[in-house]
């Protein structure tokens, strides 16, 4: 019983195991690639979670050098920090995925996942000598 | 372990891409950017050997902001990055020489430039993998690296390039998301990133549950960067669907750069610091090892592109690298660094070999490559004695390689390894065999093959003798290579046999 009431107090950490797993799960599950996205950023939005979670101390203040009274509880700003890297890295993984959806779906006219696949099966996918200054003008669906 | 005067060299070798990276993005000239990108690779590898020459086999750190190093970003040089980053430079150096032609086939004069940005990125952020002593710091390095290789996969001129990247990115995050949960749980337990201190961290503290999932999460994290047995579909793809140059330089690095993080953050900081014995979790890994070599033998002998066929050999060798490591004694360990370093030279050497082919026929399919042979001696035999050195036939630089990795699996006296292994070589001499029979033996094809350009430039031809060169030099002087090899296990991996 006490190790269920353990659990249940660290409520927080369960939230962020759950967001990863549903990320994943959105992942591998749908066939639309902009879905497969947003659950990729679920998924990271569950560890930057996690991290900041780290940080936390229970009945911590904000991490600011009081002089008054040194001895203060401060939070741990360092996964804070650390995060706000991991939030920029996402936000560029995402544009560049984006902009490869985008071409995909320029030179495919689709982004379902089992569709692309058959129509790259029937194509022998050999090299395509488009520039891409004739896709620029003809690559319009 | 002392920051010396010339230590400022450590990060300078990642700033100096990033910044030529930015000039190219702002001159736009196709000639300048290539020169640059050859030249930055030449400054890399001297820089390199200049700091080996300075620090003769010592470690040296570079602290940023004069942070002490555990609070600080620390960049750590010891041998065995000393040792990565001279294959990074020389694997660069040939393949930024040999890109120039082809840039005006694969890529289009306007994308040149953006080719050479992005590349420098990708090299500046391979050589901060390989410096950075902080295990947060390392992933950010890897998603610029990564980013960077999923923007060039992209550039290819294939149909499907762009959803090859994307597919690689898909799962490239997913691994970048599972090392970073895994970094956090050791930082939640031990409070520290830098992988000196984590060390030490470790052997103070008992086993525990959340620290073998922070050992799990790792693993999974980087085993699918060296694109072990259950997730190594996005990597064949992206090998195909790159313009020549390209593959030709992620075949050298981006596996070669999962190896590494593999002995950096398993080997190294947990492997050697955990107390409980990890032996069950290194037999698994040599199981799905085995699996990998023989899955990665299999469809190469199956695929009739030239490209898929050494991206699934590519495979099949991080499989026998991998089964090195996991021994985790002496001569597993330095089997495995040396059929690491053999098999980048090797590999680069032959995609450029494979490149210099599309650049002349505009084809890279063995069954339309039949007996071109008198057409194109000199790249004719250059693949042969890539595809020979591939093989590990005695007299060429992997069979040492092969050689020592059979000697460490018979002092781990296991049969089915020993079976496991000769079984493994066979298979890699019988698809190179394919290649060299297709390309010398076979009858020449009906529909004749049509000859896009007729003479490949000088200097494609130089780089691949040049690598030609260092391919015999590796062969008949293993001792240089194993004598870094035997300072890198003695300094940095806890010798046990």
């Amino acid at each position: 019983m006490q190790n269920f009431s353990t659990i249940l107090s660290n409520y927080p950490y369960i939230i962020a195991a759950l967001m990863i797993v549903a990320g994943l799960y959105i992942l591998m599950i749908e066939q639309n690639l902009i879905k497969k996205i947003i659950g990729m950023n679920i998924m990271q939005g569950g560890i930057i979670i996690f991290f900041v979670l780290i940080g936390k101390i229970r009945d911590g203040l904000p991490p600011v050098y009081n002089p008054n009274n040194p001895s203060e509880l401060l939070s741990n700003p360092l996964p804070h920090v650390l995060m706000l890297t991991a939030i920029v890295v996402g936000i560029a993984v995402t544009a560049v995925a984006c902009s490869l959806i985008y071409i995909v779906y320029r030179r495919y006219g689709t982004i379902n996942e089992r569709e692309l696949a058959i129509i790259n099966k029937q194509d022998d996918n050999d090299y395509i000598i488009t520039e891409w200054e004739e896709e620029d003008s003809n690559g319009e669906k | 372990m002392h920051a010396l005067q010339y230590s400022f060299l450590i990060p300078a070798l990642v700033v100096i891409p990033i910044l030529v990276a930015i000039v190219l993005l702002i001159v736009r000239k196709s000639y300048f950017s290539w020169l640059a990108s050859f030249l930055t690779s030449l400054v890399v590898l001297i820089i390199a050997s200049v700091i080996l020459y300075k620090s003769n086999f010592t470690t040296i750190t570079y602290n940023f902001g004069n942070f002490i190093p555990p609070f600080g970003i620390e960049y750590k040089m010891d041998t065995l990055s000393i040792f990565f980053i001279f294959l990074m430079a020389i694997v660069g150096f040939i393949t930024a020489m040999w890109s120039k032609g082809n840039h005006i086939t694969e890529l289009g004069d306007r994308n040149v430039y953006l080719y050479n940005c992005v590349f420098l990125l990708y090299y500046a952020g391979s050589l901060g993998i390989i410096l950075t002593n902080d295990l947060f710091n390392l992933f950010v390095f890897l998603e610029i690296s990564s980013l960077a290789s999923y923007i060039l996969v992209a550039m290819g001129k294939r149909k499907g390039s762009p959803l090859a990247a994307f597919d690689a990115l898909v799962i490239g995050t997913v691994a970048a998301s599972f090392y970073l949960f895994g970094v956090g749980i050791l930082y939640m337990l031990f409070g520290t990133l830098n992988s000196s201190d984590l060390i030490l961290q470790i052997t103070k503290y008992p086993m525990t549950p959340l620290l073998i999932l922070a050992i799990t999460l790792l693993s999974v994290g980087v085993i699918i960067k060296i694109a072990i047995f259950p997730v190594l579909w996005w990597l064949p793809q992206t090998h195909q669907s790159a313009t020549s140059a390209m593959s030709a330089f992620l075949a050298g690095i981006s596996l070669t750069i999962g190896v590494y993080m593999f002995i950096k953050v398993i080997i190294m900081v947990v492997a050697r610091g955990v107390h409980v014995s990890l032996d069950h979790y290194f037999e698994l890994l040599i199981l799905i090892s085995i699996i990998t070599m023989f899955v990665g033998g299999f469809l190469a002998l199956k695929q009739d592109s030239l490209k898929l066929l050494l991206a699934f050999s590519s495979i099949s060798q991080m499989g026998a690298i991998m089964v090195g490591i996991s021994l985790f004694n002496f001569y597993g360990m330095s089997a495995a660094l040396y059929l690491l370093i053999s098999h980048a030279f090797v590999k680069t050497s032959l995609f450029l070999c494979v490149g210099n082919l599309i650049y002349t026929f505009g084809t890279e399919k063995l069954s339309e490559l039949r007996g071109f042979g008198p057409k194109k001696p000199f790249t004719f035999f250059a693949i042969i004695f890539f595809s020979l050195s591939l093989a590990g036939l005695p007299g060429t630089s992997l069979f040492w390689g092969k050689f020592y990795l059979l000697i460490s699996a018979i002092q781990y006296n296991n049969w089915f390894l020993i079976v496991a292994i000769i079984l493994g070589s066979l298979l890699t001499f019988s698809y190179s065999w394919k290649i060299v029979s297709h390309l010398w033996i076979s009858e020449s094809i009906v529909s004749p093959l049509i000859v896009v350009h007729k003479k490949t430039p000088l200097y494609m031809n130089i780089a691949i003798s040049l690598a030609i060169l260092l391919n015999i030099y590796l062969t008949f002087f293993p001792n240089v290579i194993y004598y870094f090899i035997e300072q890198i296990i003695n300094l940095n991996i806890v010798s046990q046999g």
